[in-house]
């Protein structure tokens, strides 16, 4: 079976610098796994997840998605594979002004011929679907409130609506609770892994909370200084092997369950 | 479905996970070193501290405590010695004299409250006339800008056009045009066609596009900043992007815009109708130069109540529409 994802030796280095923000990165992930990744801030948690989609231009190495490689091909090529990649975003990045339907709808523009898309001509067919992924997520008492109008927990809920619309087969989270309340954040968090287990995406999320990113996965990354240090599954995730993650010391980890400080 | 072996995994997880919760528990008044240190060194406290076998008031009989270091004090006390200077030598160089202001007055009242009051209109036809063509020359020409600013604010944005070079030339073509005042745009303008309210309307266009234009890109860059990204992430291009998400969110901006160059043009246009561009102001021109002041006055009200009304009135719009 071929992975539905597959990073071979990624690097990337930001221009104006010297070191680079990711290096050495290969691992691949089959339909439905979920993935979190740890590591502190300036890790590359973040560069990693954008090569993958290539809104960040990797410097060197290879990314296939279900087999099919994103990196060093044409423009329109990329567009047409980033529709089986969602993306969810720590800031949700919906369109405060337009209706919680208009910003699910989003998700099919890839889809769809320039003029449609420009007009926003969604297809019968697309909406229907917009409104059963809303039922099912519990989100269509809002299916006309302006996006500005909903909590932070439920904007990243239709950040990943949104996501859903595209049919990914990966959905890469970055922090996708970094900005919610525990609550919130819970309810987040088991979307996605219902996303993974039902839908059978491959999920690949970063994370700033160990606790969190042991409890909501199948297996664990940890990445320092751009480099994978630990990959596996949680239960291998030993405290040794978080205090190399974070490069220190238990005793300065884990305070509110936060450790990005 | 894919096979889910890891739940034993998981499980210990979030063993893991409670132990962890408990630790944290037991030692509730942990807080991260980088917050316990600070607080001890932080020595003439603004509070009290009640610990034993100290006094209850260490800042006494100590300096008193800055708010800020002596260096950007004495920052901040240099350059507001240096603004007041140099409004000083400003003043003396204008050779505006407060006084010789003062004991002009007599004159000034006179002119103001003898000649020009009361005001008087003997042709009303032309004062609507000439106030209608005001508003006129305003509207249209904000208008007219924010199609064409809209076009060129497109092509100005490196987040819409990827060209480089074009973004700069308009960028730079906006700048110059907006850098000179509408007034020295209608004196070509007049100089070059003649009087007449079409020229007022195009030295409007010339400086509202140039300002319009620095705006919508602010705008659009700042909305782009925040949603381009995330669309093009689901494999949209850029035309459906920008027409689905730029647009609608870069809307109340566009607008607030629009509003703000509604109010700058009357005014502008009221000074620009002096320099032969129609409306109200060459109207009143017209009537000073004839000496005929009552007039005149009549005419500086209606400026008045114009720009005093379509304030109300943007104001009231900006509330309805943001
Ligand atoms: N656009 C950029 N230009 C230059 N350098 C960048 C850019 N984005 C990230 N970097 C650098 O690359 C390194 C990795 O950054 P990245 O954002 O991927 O880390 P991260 O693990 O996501 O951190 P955080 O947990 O703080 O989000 C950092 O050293 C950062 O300074
Ligand atoms: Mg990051």
């Amino acid at each position: 079976m071929t992975p539905i994802l597959e990073v071979c030796d990624l690097k990337k280095i930001y221009r104006g610098s010297s070191k680079p923000a990711v290096n050495r990165i290969s691992f691949s992930m089959s339909a439905g796994e979920m993935i979190n990744v740890i590591g502190p801030s300036g890790a590359g948690k973040s560069t990693l997840l954008r090569c993958i989609n290539r809104l960040t231009e990797p410097s060197s190495g290879r990314v296939l998605i279900e087999g099919e490689e994103i990196t060093g091909v044409p423009a329109a090529k990329v567009r047409a594979l980033r529709r089986r990649v969602g993306m969810v975003f720590q800031h949700y990045n919906l369109v405060n002004r337009l209706t919680v339907m208009q910003n699910v709808m989003h998700g099919r523009l890839g889809y769809m011929n320039a003029f449609n898309g420009a007009l926003g001509l969604y297809s019968e067919e697309d909406k229907q679907r917009a409104l059963e992924i809303l039922e099912q997520t519990g989100l269509s008492e809002f299916l006309y409130h302006r996006a500005g109008e909903l909590s932070g927990g439920q904007k990243q809920r239709v950040g990943v609506v949104r996501a859903l619309m595209q049919q990914p087969s990966i959905l890469l989270c970055d922090e996708p609770i970094a900005s919610l309340d525990p609550a919130s954040a819970q309810v987040v968090m088991e979307m996605i892994r219902d996303v993974s287990v039902r839908r059978g995406i491959a999920c690949i999320t970063n994370l700033h909370q160990v606790d969190v990113a042991m409890r909501y996965a199948d297996r664990i990354i940890g990445m320092n200084g751009g480099e994978i240090i630990y990959d596996g599954p949680v239960a291998g995730l030993t405290e040794r092997m978080i205090e190399r993650i974070y490069g220190k010391p238990m005793s300065q980890l884990m305070i509110g369950g936060d450790v990005s400080a | 479905m894919p096979e889910r072996e890891p739940a034993r995994e998981r499980e210990a997880a979030r063993e893991f996970a409670r132990e962890r919760e408990t630790a944290l528990e037991r030692e509730p008044n942990r807080a991260p070193a980088s917050e316990r240190e600070p607080a001890r060194k932080r020595e003439p406290a603004l509070a009290p501290d009640p610990a034993p076998g100290r006094e209850t008031n260490p800042a006494a009989g100590r300096e008193k405590i800055m708010l800020a270091s002596r260096e950007s004090r004495r920052a901040a006390l240099v350059f507001a010695a240096v603004l007041l200077g140099l409004f000083g030598i400003s003043t003396a160089f204008t050779q505006f004299n407060p006084l010789a202001a003062l004991s002009a007055q007599k004159e000034f009242w006179r002119f103001i409250f003898v000649d020009f009051v009361p005001p008087y209109m003997g042709k009303w036809e032309a004062l609507a006339g000439a106030v209608m063509q005001t508003l006129y020359m305003a509207l249209s020409a904000t208008g007219i800008s924010a199609a064409l600013s809209l076009i060129m604010s497109f092509l100005g944005t490196p987040a819409i056009c990827p060209f480089w070079a074009v973004n700069a030339a308009v960028r730079g073509f906006a700048s110059i045009l907006r850098n000179i005042p509408s007034l020295v745009w209608a004196f070509i303008l007049v100089a070059a066609f003649g009087i007449g309210a079409a020229v007022g309307v195009l030295a409007l266009i010339i400086a509202t596009v140039g300002s319009l234009t620095r705006y919508f890109i602010e705008t659009l860059d700042e909305v782009a900043e925040e949603h381009m990204e995330a669309l093009r992430s689901t494999g949209a291009a850029t035309l459906p992007v920008v027409t689905q998400a730029i647009l609608p969110a870069a809307t109340p901006g566009f607008i607030a815009w629009i509003l703000y160059c509604v109010e700058l043009n009357i005014r502008a246009s009221t000074i620009l109708g002096m320099v032969g561009a129609g409306g109200i102001g060459l109207l009143m021109m017209g009537y000073i130069k004839q000496y005929n002041y009552p007039a005149a006055s009549t005419a500086i009200l209606a400026v008045a109540v114009i720009i005093i009304g379509v304030n109300l009135l943007t104001d009231f719009l900006r509330k309805l529409i943001l």
